[in-house]
């Protein structure tokens, strides 16, 4: 059952799509501001490099402009919008070799615009990075979508493309996955 | 070992945060967009198939109404009587006006969906 907000929300998107599909001014702003930050951040997760995920942040939007005619609403368009994202990283991800390595300076300069940041935190955003790059791909997009976006089950099965069973066992494994590897690295622990 | 609750996964992931677009990403983003939309919406939107259609048939016929106009009516003027001369001049008349006011109504038509199209990219490129 859908709550209030839920509801407003996939009504706003509806018209939103709408004046996208017929291009009236102001649309394309509108849906940008709307979802540029989970968007982008679902991205930067994804390719853990900021350089690619601006390229695929980018081709992103583009091919939503490009494919808005034939969105047709049977699913939510953030459904839609992460499909294509998501199919994006795959493509990157398939052509370059994943890198084995954290950009630590990537994670301390996103954390050194928040003034409250200290070392320690640097240190722990670094080695969360760390455990997330090192599950594999599709253990991390389920992941992503799961604790980062507070996707359903349902609606996860629908971006990544599986059955919702496929997808059940697929956080399963992944949590238990993850809870090993955070049980080893602590963010307060030197172990990296 | 006792097994991290789902709170506590939640609560070290968030240690990873991530930045929020440059304005510089957003701005060339929203550009390209823009760029997609013009490019997407000119071939949609300007398909000449059925105006150019509408044209060639109204075209046909005025060149068919013509060519009635010199042939069948003027053999008719010479078979006609002189009282019925009156009545074939005025269809031939009435005959050429519709021609030429459809071929006139399509060609407006053609015009206006042209500019009005041109306007909308405008719009939606501001």
């Amino acid at each position: 059952m859908q709550d209030g907000s839920t509801g407003t929300r996939l009504a706003e998107d509806f018209a939103l799509v709408e004046r996208l599909k017929q291009g009236k001014p102001g649309a394309i702003d509108e849906v940008v501001r709307t979802y540029q930050k989970p968007l982008y951040s679902f991205i930067v997760r994804m390719v853990e490099n900021r350089e690619t995920a601006d390229d695929v942040f980018q081709e992103t939007w583009i091919r939503v402009i490009r494919h808005i005619g034939s969105f047709r609403g049977d699913s939510r368009f953030t459904t839609w919008l992460f499909q294509i994202a998501l199919n994006q990283c795959r493509n990157v991800m398939r052509k370059q070799s994943r890198r084995s390595f954290v950009d630590i300076e990537d994670v301390s300069q996103s954390l050194a615009v928040e003034p409250e940041v200290d070392a320690d935190r640097i240190l722990a955003s670094g080695k969360v990075k760390k455990m997330l790059a090192s599950l594999p791909v599709k253990m991390r997009e389920v992941l992503i979508l799961r604790y980062y976006h507070d996707k359903s089950e349902q609606e996860i099965a629908e971006i990544i493309g599986t059955p919702l069973g496929t997808v059940k066992s697929r956080i399963h494994r992944a949590t238990s996955m993850l809870r090993d590897k955070m049980e080893a690295f602590q963010p307060g622990t030197q172990t990296v | 070992m006792q097994q991290m609750s789902e709170k506590e996964i939640r609560e070290l992931l968030g240690y990873y945060r991530v930045e929020d677009p440059s304005p510089e990403l957003l701005r060339r983003t929203k550009l390209l967009m823009h760029e997609e939309m013009l490019r997407s919406a000119v071939p949609a939107e300007a398909k000449p198939a059925v105006p150019v259609l509408v044209l060639a048939g109204l075209g046909l016929l005025l060149t068919l109404n013509l060519f009635y106009i010199a042939t069948v009516g003027t053999i008719l003027s010479f078979t006609l009587p002189a009282s019925m001369l009156v009545y074939l001049r005025h269809s031939l008349i009435a005959l050429g006006t519709a021609g030429v006011s459809l071929l006139a109504g399509a060609l407006l038509v053609v015009f206006f969906k042209t500019f009005s199209l041109r306007e909308a990219m405008v719009q939606s490129r501001g």
